[in-house]
């Protein structure tokens, strides 16, 4: 058995801090990356999140939203602390961490950790099963396509709304 | 380091140990230097230094990444490189194939409609 209470993922990415910061928070950039699908985010602590399906999603049977959370702590472009819960699986909310900083030469160092003691399911989702192609991707895909996002401004072939 | 390097990972990856200790990490997330010590030692014979040296390597690959706990440092497998180089670099072979069964299943199940 897989331990995946605790996931770490890092990524760098050849953009700066703030614009990571917006593609992680706004729904300018999150239709282009990842499962896609608007962001509602009430950046103070104790603040709303929502994070809103997509077409392809509703047709496959899912409500309004796909994640629901709480804003823990919000410090742009550094730090951002999310209570967050998957809809699709009743299961306690999850602790979601991105640290963000960049560096002297500009890139920036996206680090995301994800704690789910009480949440198997849920981590066995987000830690991806490689089968990006049928929503399998998890954080590792997500990320991989927002770093392709931000670099060459594109969406990733297989990601984005 | 910058990671759209993919010669760190196919390098890294190009090891026994060094992937065991991926393994290890992959079934066990924030081990110290001494539990992969442990588990190295049940395999091969190699030095603590060595283990050390491998995770180097690792870390510099952006395959492990270290977490402070106190005074210990714990080690977790950071899957992101791979799949960067799975979207990168093998994706570029693969997906005229992919596509073209992608169209391929599309037609077949609006057939069925």
């Amino acid at each position: 058995m897989n331990d995946l209470t605790t996931q770490v993922h890092g990524i760098y990415i050849d953009a700066p801090a703030e614009k990571v910061w917006a593609a992680l928070t706004s729904s300018e950039y999150s239709n282009r990356y990842g499962y896609g699908g608007d962001i509602e985010m009430d950046l103070v602590p104790g603040g709303a999140f929502r994070h809103l399906t997509t077409d392809v999603m509703k047709k496959m049977g899912m409500g309004d939203v796909a994640v629901t959370g709480t804003v823990v702590e919000a410090d742009p472009p550094n730090k951002l602390v999310l209570d967050w819960s998957a809809v699709w699986h009743d299961e306690p909310p999850s602790r979601l961490t991105y640290e963000i900083v960049e560096g002297p030469s500009g890139l920036t160092r996206v680090t995301l950790t994800h704690e789910l003691p009480q949440s198997p399911q849920t981590a066995k989702d987000v830690a991806g099963n490689g089968d990006a192609e049928n929503g399998g991707g998890g954080w590792p895909w997500d990320l991989s396509s927002l770093k392709t996002l931000l670099e060459t401004g594109k969406p990733m072939t297989t990601a984005g709304a | 380091m910058c990671v759209t390097d993919h010669d760190l990972v196919f390098k890294a990856l190009a090891d026994g140990t060094r992937r065991l200790m991926l393994d290890a990490l992959h079934e066990q997330g924030g081990q110290s230097l001494g539990a992969l010590e442990e588990i190295v030692a049940g395999h091969t014979d190699m030095s603590r230094f060595g283990v050390s040296k491998h995770l180097k390597v690792l870390e510099a690959a952006d395959l492990v990444i270290v977490r402070k706990q106190g005074r210990q440092k714990l080690h977790y497998l950071n899957p992101v490189p791979i799949r960067v180089l799975y979207d990168r670099w093998i994706d570029k072979y693969t997906e005229p194939q992919v596509r073209a069964l992608t169209v391929l299943k599309q037609k077949a199940e609006n057939h069925h409609e």
